[in-house]
């Protein structure tokens, strides 16, 4: 008799079919604690549901990816090695640290060989390093396993269709993450239109290369998918409050870690096989527990903010469309450590606080405008399969049918630097309101002086 | 430099006509990297050695209006693409005056001198030539001694198509640049 398969049930997709060498991976201590690992740091300090982690994100990437690959099954002869390629997206984040991506700044700025300054990303290297060291991995996946899911991880230098499904500007792990997150966080924004996506989703061969492509019949699903893309990040990902919380974890971990040995180890990224079996120990909770007991006062003090939810506040921002002056737009967009050092230095003397206590920060958002190129969602990138034609083509060829088309006059990115304080004085309005136009001026004069 | 600095650097000194293509730009960043021994994250690509940051640096320069990019688009049967688009940019005048600025500072002189021995060679706006350069290149500063044939197969693992001749045509550019020393196998 068949034995039955393992279900999990999951508020986005249903109930989620898992293969025996899945559960065992799932079921290590590594994967494990990404059920602590909230895929959204402290998002739900502004939207209360955002509670969901790494671990749900994971699994329902694997299942995006596996439905993908029994579709493109019906249009190929080739070994899609759906298997594989659900392994690999079931490892892909195994190698997020404590609230998410505030780790992936701060493993690359503390890697000790080059000062910080290094361009490698350091957290795909701790993912790869945990799928290709890690001992209970080691014995559920073979050699050929580890190597398959490491190349999907850190890419091919021919294009795979595989590697698209797992990484790329349209891949399984966005077509989750855009659904979940909505869900969670409670809008509307992330929803697309998902099985017209996996639908239209077909491969195209090209010599020794091989591409993931959307039919022409599925661009405005795929248009729905890159506006939803971009109104989250507006909405969600780059709200305010998730801004300023985002670099009060940052500034506490950076006062904690000189002279916090543990917070160290944890960040200073090493090559060895000790570094990634400690990093994996690592979670949310456990690194807020350590943060609101350690010995530094100002980090200790950032962190019970955190938890009691006393944000500091928005004291000032300058959109650097409005910015005149060359020299003042180059410093602001460069935005040199030294530099935002002066900056909140000299904010903190006029505010009477400490420097720690001031945090100047640059918020990026692209336009999903076609017209410009996107580091992330790139419309050159995203191949589109036109049916009639039998022809391969980049969805950038499709201008005339897409209404985000600009022309190139109208692409100003929606760039931002603001600065965060403590301002637990501002306790009625008017006098908020009013001191916080005084201190918008003095800020926007600090950072404009030449 | 900073890079977004280094992008601007490169695009001046191509004069008022600006730089055509990024993979010119991509390719000249590349060989000014190597020269001044800086990581400006140039990683193996479908296309030779390609940095993500340069690509998103150029991009945040346009948006900033430190650049002017003008798009051609040309229909071609033989690109998957359906269509090449070509970009050309030049300094604007915000540019320009970040651009005295950068002058006057540390270390620029030695970036000048490095970009001028680049500028001179005869390959050096062939963006053609320049990409295989840049794959042979990279091949090359893996090992110390190494053949034409074993560039080609190296070539090969990283998806690159190189024959021959193209290798041999850009030994001498990448000589020029005293990257490499050419000897005669035995």
């Amino acid at each position: 008799m068949r034995k039955r398969p393992y279900e999990v049930r999951d508020p986005i997709h249903g109930l989620i079919e898992l293969l025996p060498k899945e559960v065992d991976l799932i079921n290590t201590r590594a994967f494990q604690r990404l059920r602590r690992i909230r895929q959204l740091a402290m998002a739900f300090l502004v939207y209360p549901g955002a509670l969901h982690t790494r671990f749900d994100h994971s699994i329902g990437v694997m299942h995006i990816a596996g439905r993908i690959c029994d579709r493109l099954r019906q249009f190929s002869d080739v070994d899609v090695k759906c298997e594989q390629v659900r392994l690999a997206a079931l490892l892909h984040d195994i190698g997020h640290g404590p609230f998410s991506h505030v780790s992936e700044h701060l493993l690359d700025k503390y890697v000790p060989e080059n000062g910080g300054s290094t361009r490698e990303k350091i957290h795909e290297k701790v993912t790869v390093d945990i799928v290709e060291n890690n001992s209970e991995i080691g014995k559920i996946l073979c050699d050929e396993e580890r190597r398959f899911v490491v190349e999907m991880i850190k890419g091919k230098t021919t294009r795979d269709f595989r590697r698209d499904i797992v990484s790329s500007d349209l891949d399984a792990d966005k077509m989750d993450y855009l659904l979940r997150d909505s869900y969670f966080a409670g809008v509307k924004y992330g929803t697309y239109d998902l099985e017209k996506i996996i639908e239209s989703c077909r491969i195209h061969y090209e010599e020794d290369e091989s591409y993931l492509a959307i039919s022409d019949g599925g661009i405005y699903a795929l248009e729905q998918l890159l506006l939803a893309k971009h109104h989250m990040t507006q909405q969600v990902y780059s709200h305010r409050v998730r801004s300023i919380s985002d670099a009060m974890i940052v500034r506490g971990i950076e006062l904690a870690i000189e002279g916090n040995q543990e917070i160290e180890q944890l960040y200073r990224y090493n090559e060895t096989s000790e570094f990634t079996e400690n990093y994996i120990e690592y979670h949310d909770e456990r690194l807020i527990d350590i943060l609101k007991q350690c010995d530094q006062e100002k980090a200790r003090n950032i962190f019970d903010r955190l938890y009691s939810r006393k944000l500091f506040k928005m004291i000032g921002e300058l959109p650097l469309k409005d910015v005149d002056s060359a020299p003042a737009k180059r410093r602001l967009l460069q935005m040199h450590d030294n530099q935002k050092r002066r900056w909140e230095e000299q904010i903190a003397e006029y505010l009477e606080i400490s420097s720690d206590y001031v945090i100047v920060n640059k918020v990026h958002i692209r336009n999903p405008n076609y017209g410009s190129r996107s580091y992330s969602l790139n419309p050159e990138a995203i191949m589109i399969f036109d049916e009639k034609q039998s022809d391969l083509r980049s969805l950038i060829s499709y201008k005339t049918e897409l209404i985000l088309v600009r022309p190139p006059a109208d692409e100003a990115d929606l760039e931002t630097v603001q600065v965060y304080a403590p301002r637990d004085s501002w306790n009625t309005l008017s006098t908020a309101q009013r001191q916080q136009e005084q201190l918008q001026a003095k800020v926007q004069d600090i950072l404009l002086a030449p | 430099m900073h890079i977004q600095d280094l992008i601007l650097f490169v695009i001046e000194s191509e004069g008022e006509n600006g730089l055509r293509g990024r993979t010119l730009l991509q390719k000249k960043l590349y060989f000014l990297s190597i020269l001044e021994k800086v990581d400006l994250g140039f990683a193996p690509h479908y296309y030779g050695p390609y940095s993500s940051l340069v690509a998103e640096n150029l991009d945040i320069l346009v948006s900033a209006r430190f650049l002017n990019q003008v798009t051609e688009t040309f229909s071609t049967d033989r690109n998957i693409f359906g269509e090449i688009r070509r970009h050309t940019y030049s300094l604007t005048t915000d540019s320009k005056d970040v651009m005295k600025e950068i002058e006057q500072e540390k270390g620029y002189t030695d970036w000048k001198q490095k970009l001028d021995m680049l500028n001179n060679q005869p390959l050096a706006n062939d963006f053609d030539t320049l990409s295989i350069a840049a794959k042979v290149y990279y091949i090359v500063n893996r090992q110390e001694k190494t053949t034409t044939e074993q560039i080609r197969k190296v070539a090969k693992e990283f998806g690159w198509k190189l024959n021959k001749s193209q290798i041999e045509n850009v030994l001498s550019f990448l000589e020029d640049l005293s990257l490499i020393s050419v000897g005669k196998s035995t």
